[in-house]
């Protein structure tokens, strides 16, 4: 299998330094109980490139990538799109980035009003950000339900008579319409069937050479990650436990729970597949409120010491593109 | 019926009946399933697969669903001939089935240690008391810790990981001969999959029971699976041992259904299937996957290809032979 190359020299294109984000879920008469979603995560996106973030469900990929583009508020930390600090802005102000960051959700079914044409969907956010008149945005529509594969006579049509395929489609025409340069995919993929997931990811990649686009993938699929990634960071309660580029962490995962992870990912080959090691984890994820002390990981890992009962790792440089956080590696 | 099946499948059709068209959920299929087998059924959503495993215990509501022809025979018993007293007596005792979304097919305000005595008090006609003891034991088989603790508590109180085990020491209490496992573990993550599938193929060796497993991911039959049958659009368009149909694929389907799985990438290009997945409600005479099919022919338009034998177990329908 290759890997796909990964360029470090480029400029950062989003910067997330110390992030954390917590909900608080408010009970009658008892005290708020405080969820910690996003745990002191930092991390750096690189400009065209397509960079991964893969975790079990409840990891909080999802709470990072709604925080980049503010659609959660975040307890402390700071993101920063280029040189701009985009969590100090006011949301007036903010409105001018959104524009650049456009996000696609998982579930095509969902993320579409079912009451308005397709067409209408797609040309909100031209109306709303450019000064197009009204002829003008009906041929930028048209060209953009081309671009993405869709008949251009179809805008006049409401979702339901689209397929999950199609709808994503019209999800990715809107995002594109206003010519983003970072796109937030939150599990694309995950709501569609094998073969047309890989019609999606083959639309993505035309995409992202042709407009220069840097995408942060969010998925739980690892297989799908390993050929689509040029860059992965693995998560795990809140916290990232491990990062670089793609070949290193497919070939020479170090943290237990990577591998862990890494193993038990299906091979669709009954050889392959019946030959390999799996490490089965025990138990299940803790709750995110009331984390384990010390290393999040340490009631799960089958390389626990006593030192990850209490102190919680720091970020260890192996190389050059990938560092680990765990209590076993030191500089 | 030969002496080593315990299921067998015959030209089984089932439709349906909405207010203004018919949905042909499943077209015509048969298979066999052997004793102490596990037959993995792939295909993607709509192609039937889950209509197929709910038939073989008339789960589907009727109407709108019917079923049109064919035998669902099981040693021998005509499944779809019996009256429900009957059918009964089978369903969770001798069949059981296990779902996708552990959810909900729990009943959200009944204890679970209420919802799995309730199985044994019918079938085997065991006290409440009796039961818990049993149910008990086979709590800690599937692996759900402090389960005296555990017996009262509400399925909300699980995660879904662990509700899925409930459900399988549900569907294990009678000691089944054939379990049946619609998507068991779609809805959960990697690292909790991989023990749910360690656990039931454990209990498949110790129960010397026959499994028919449903999935529409390629990696996880390929490490379990015996025999596969291949799902299209309501047909099978293929199927044979485990090792013949990853290693030599013969129907177009199954061809780009293996590779896209393998996210095969030939000049920075996955490969990929044409097309749009079927609706059902389309009436064709040819060939299911004619539409999306790169190599049709103009007959498979107009007339149904053949099942073409390529060795004692392996089957594909199409004319392209090789």
């Amino acid at each position: 299998m290759l890997f796909r190359r990964l360029d470090m020299d480029n400029k950062n294109i989003i910067e997330i330094n110390n992030l954390s984000v917590s909900y608080y879920s408010k009970k009658i008469f008892q005290k708020s109980i405080k969820v910690n979603a996003v745990n002191n995560l930092s991390l750096k996106i690189n400009n065209n490139t397509i960079y991964g973030l893969v975790g079990e469900s409840g990891c909080g990929k999802t709470t990072t990538a709604k925080s980049i583009a503010r659609l959660v508020n975040i307890s402390s930390g700071d993101i920063h799109y280029y040189n701009q600090n985009i969590t100090k802005l006011s949301l007036d102000e903010f409105r001018k980035y959104r524009k650049n960051i456009q996000i696609i959700f998982q579930d095509p079914y969902s993320s579409l009003n079912p009451r308005i044409k397709v067409g209408k969907i797609v040309e909100e956010p031209i109306r709303i950000h450019t000064k197009y008149n009204k002829l003008e945005i009906k041929q930028k529509v048209k060209e953009l339900f081309e671009l993405v594969g869709l008949n251009p006579n179809h805008t006049e049509r409401y979702p339901h008579e689209f397929s999950g395929g199609q709808r994503q489609r019209i999800v990715i025409a809107k995002a594109l319409s206003v010519n983003p340069e970072f796109i937030i995919c939150d599990e694309p993929l995950s709501a569609l069937d094998v073969s047309i997931q890989s019609q999606i990811m083959n639309l993505m990649l035309d995409l992202k050479e042709r407009f220069k686009l840097t995408y942060l993938f969010i998925s739980h699929d690892i297989g799908l990650v390993k050929s689509f990634c040029n860059y992965v960071s693995v998560m795990y309660l809140g916290k990232i436990v491990e990062s670089g580029s793609c070949e290193e962490i497919f070939k020479n995962p170090k943290h237990p729970y990577t591998k862990a992870l890494l193993s038990s990912v299906p091979i669709p080959d009954p050889v392959k597949e019946r030959k390999r090691k799996q490490i089965i984890l025990n138990n299940e994820i803790p709750s995110p409120i009331n984390m384990p002390r010390g290393c999040v990981f340490h009631p799960r890992c089958s390389m626990v010491t006593e030192p990850c009962k209490n102190i919680i790792p720091k970020k260890v440089t192996i190389k050059h593109n990938h560092s680990v956080n765990c209590n076993l590696f030191h500089e | 019926m030969l002496k080593d099946t315990i299921l067998e499948i015959d030209n089984l059709k089932i439709n349906f009946k909405l207010n203004n068209s018919v949905i042909h959920a499943v077209r015509d299929i048969s298979f066999k399933l052997k004793k102490n087998e596990i037959l993995g059924v792939v295909g993607e959503s709509g192609s039937g697969k889950s209509v197929t495993c709910m038939s073989i215990l008339k789960l589907l509501l009727e109407p709108p669903a019917s079923i049109e022809s064919g035998s669902i025979k099981y040693n021998g018993l005509d499944l779809l001939k019996i009256s429900n007293k009957q059918l009964n007596k089978i369903r969770g005792k001798e069949i059981s089935i296990i779902f996708q979304d552990p959810v909900s097919y729990l009943n959200p305000v009944l204890t679970i240690g209420y919802q799995l005595s309730e199985l044994l008090i019918n079938h085997d006609q065991l006290s409440k008391y009796d039961s818990k003891g049993y149910i008990l034991n086979i709590l800690d088989k599937v692996g759900i810790p402090d389960s005296t603790q555990r017996y009262d508590q509400y399925p909300h109180e699980f995660s879904g990981g662990m509700r899925q085990r409930i459900m399988i020491a549900m569907a294990m209490l009678c000691k089944p001969n054939i379990l049946i496992a619609d998507e068991p573990t779609t809805a959960l993550d990697v690292t909790v999959q991989a023990q749910i599938i360690k656990l039931i193929k454990e209990l498949k060796e110790t129960n010397n029971m026959s499994v028919i497993w449903v999935t529409h991911d390629l990696g996880v039959v390929a490490g379990i699976a015996d025999y596969i049958i291949v799902m299209y659009n309501g047909m099978i368009v293929e199927k044979g041992n485990i090792n013949d149909i990853y290693s030599s694929p013969k129907h177009p389907y199954t061809i780009g259904l293996i590779n896209s799985a393998s996210r095969n990438i030939i000049n920075n290009r996955y490969s990929m299937i044409e097309g749009l997945p079927p609706d059902g409600s389309e009436i064709n005479n040819g060939c299911c996957f004619y539409k999306r099919c790169s190599k049709r022919l103009k007959i498979c338009e107009h007339k149904i290809p053949p099942s073409v034998k390529i060795n004692k177990d392996h089957y594909f329908s199409c004319y392209l032979e090789d």
